[in-house]
């Protein structure tokens, strides 16, 4: 039955890629322009890439600061989401800082994290931890407020302490609603970061990209997005494993 | 008679009324409850029968009066059951025992102690996904048991259970509670259900405990 499921979805897997593959060939072939590179050619010009080794240092650069402005963010968002979920004195004093901050876009803070910080690494961890904060403040902040009234009965009435509390009870229970927060910051993050390095930085995917759109090749520009793509995916693919795992005493979505 | 390990004393409650006209739901409730013995609460849904265990159990405060009773050897089983998904039996029942200062050993042998005499210690790795109804109260109230608690607050524990399960696990159950002694408040809204398992049965009706007399059927 499980294998049966398997080749089902891994064949419906193909075809949507085919399907996406072939409408892109078909139109490449129907407008027949420099500027709209054609599926085969864009995988030769990742060949190119690879083996010339020209988009390495790029990708390594873009994954350094994604990882790192990740983590920054994660474990900030985290905290403070606990922090101000359980506190409620604390929540009422910063709550509303953080919910007129959260609605402008990571985007909107470049130019002030330019001036703040330079041309370089920094400017991008600091835009990724603000993209990737939010989210999983907001979720496990959710995440705390979501616990069943049943479960701080049982916390009480077996006498846990507060750090048992939290440990035993409040953090398994919101492990899932972090898990969805980092999963929509890893998507925000590889959105900011090459936004960012397109504008503050002198290396990384972003940087590649725009760089070539000045030489006016369209073909590597395409072939830096579709590893952007794949990058993207390896990262959600790598947190829903983990979240199998993690929360193996409920059903994960595979989404 | 032993001395009352619990006095609940002309306890008076009201939910706080938020702009809506204030309903009492407890006033001059009285009674002593003394180890080995069963109190039941019985009355219609939302008349403040969990409202009294809630307050026994020290969750919310009476406004006026008095309970006495010592919080750390009370233990309550809940009508939601309340086992935490993400730990198997054994860990829930274990978790009764994290504010002790037990070594693991000692506490190892107290959950399957208690599991076993619940009987459910074949089933001290499954999650609680894994359990049937009957097995999860089951373990709900080793969980309780565990502790070694003076009161033992039940609120309509067994109100999910088909007829079967239910009075072979209350059999059980009032087994355990006469031999260690443990004074019992059960709220159910089963006349039935309290009269076969208790000494004393309470009508909760119009905010007043009334006390109702009753034979018992075993």
């Amino acid at each position: 039955m499980n294998g049966v499921f398997l080749a089902r979805k891994v064949l419906l897997l193909c075809a949507s890629f085919l399907i996406f593959f072939f409408v892109w060939q078909f139109i490449a072939g129907l407008l027949n322009t420099f500027l709209f590179p054609s599926p085969v050619g864009v995988f030769f010009e990742l060949i190119s890439l690879f083996s010339s080794g020209e988009i390495l240092g790029h990708i390594y650069s873009s994954l350094y600061r994604v990882l790192v402005g990740l983590i920054i963010g994660i474990i900030g968002g985290a905290v403070c989401g606990y922090v101000l979920g359980i506190n409620s004195f604390l929540s009422s004093l910063f709550n509303p800082i953080v919910q007129i901050l959260r609605p402008i876009p990571p985007i909107a803070w470049i130019p002030i994290a330019i001036l703040w910080f330079g041309i370089g690494d920094s400017s991008s961890f600091f835009i990724i931890f603000i993209a990737s904060f939010f989210p999983v403040f907001t979720n496990v902040y959710f995440g705390v407020h979501s616990l069943p009234t049943i479960f701080e009965k049982v916390a009480k009435s077996l006498n846990l302490s507060n750090w048992q509390k939290f440990w035993q009870v409040v953090f398994p229970f919101t492990t899932p609603y972090l898990l969805t927060g980092i999963k929509t910051a890893v998507g925000f993050s590889w959105m900011v970061i090459i936004a960012a390095e397109m504008i503050a930085s002198q290396s990384g995917l972003g940087y590649f990209i725009d760089y070539n759109r000045l030489l006016l090749a369209p073909t590597k520009i395409m072939a830096a997005m579709i590893v952007i793509g794949i990058l993207g995916l390896i990262f959600h693919y790598s947190i829903v494993f983990i979240e199998s795992k993690i929360l193996f005493w409920r059903s994960v979505s595979n989404e | 008679m032993n001395s009352p390990c619990l006095v609940v004393n002309d306890v008076y409650f009201t939910y706080p009324s938020n702009g809506v006209p204030e309903k009492r739901i407890l006033s001059q409730a009285s009674f002593l409850l003394s180890g080995g013995e069963v109190i039941s609460i019985i009355g219609e849904n939302g008349g403040g029968k969990s409202t009294l265990l809630n307050l026994v159990a020290g969750f919310i405060q009476p406004n006026q009066g008095e309970i006495v009773v010592d919080l750390k050897k009370v233990s309550m089983v809940f009508q939601d059951i309340g086992l935490l998904e993400w730990k198997n039996a054994f860990a829930n029942v274990e978790l009764a025992l994290l504010s002790s200062n037990y070594s693991e050993q000692k506490r190892k042998a107290l959950v399957e102690d208690n599991l076993k005499l619940l009987g459910v210690l074949d089933a001290k790795y499954k999650l609680p996904k894994e359990l049937s109804g009957g097995m999860k109260q089951r373990v709900a109230i080793a969980r309780a048991l565990v502790s070694n608690p003076k009161v033992l607050l039940l609120d309509e524990p067994f109100s999910a259970l088909d007829w079967k399960t239910k009075r072979a696990l209350q059999k059980e159950l009032l087994k355990i509670i006469k031999k260690k002694k443990i004074g019992v408040v059960l709220v159910t809204h089963d006349l039935n259900e309290a009269a076969f398992f208790s000494d004393i049965v309470f009508l909760l009706e119009k905010s007043k405990l009334k006390k109702f007399n009753l034979k018992k059927k075993n």
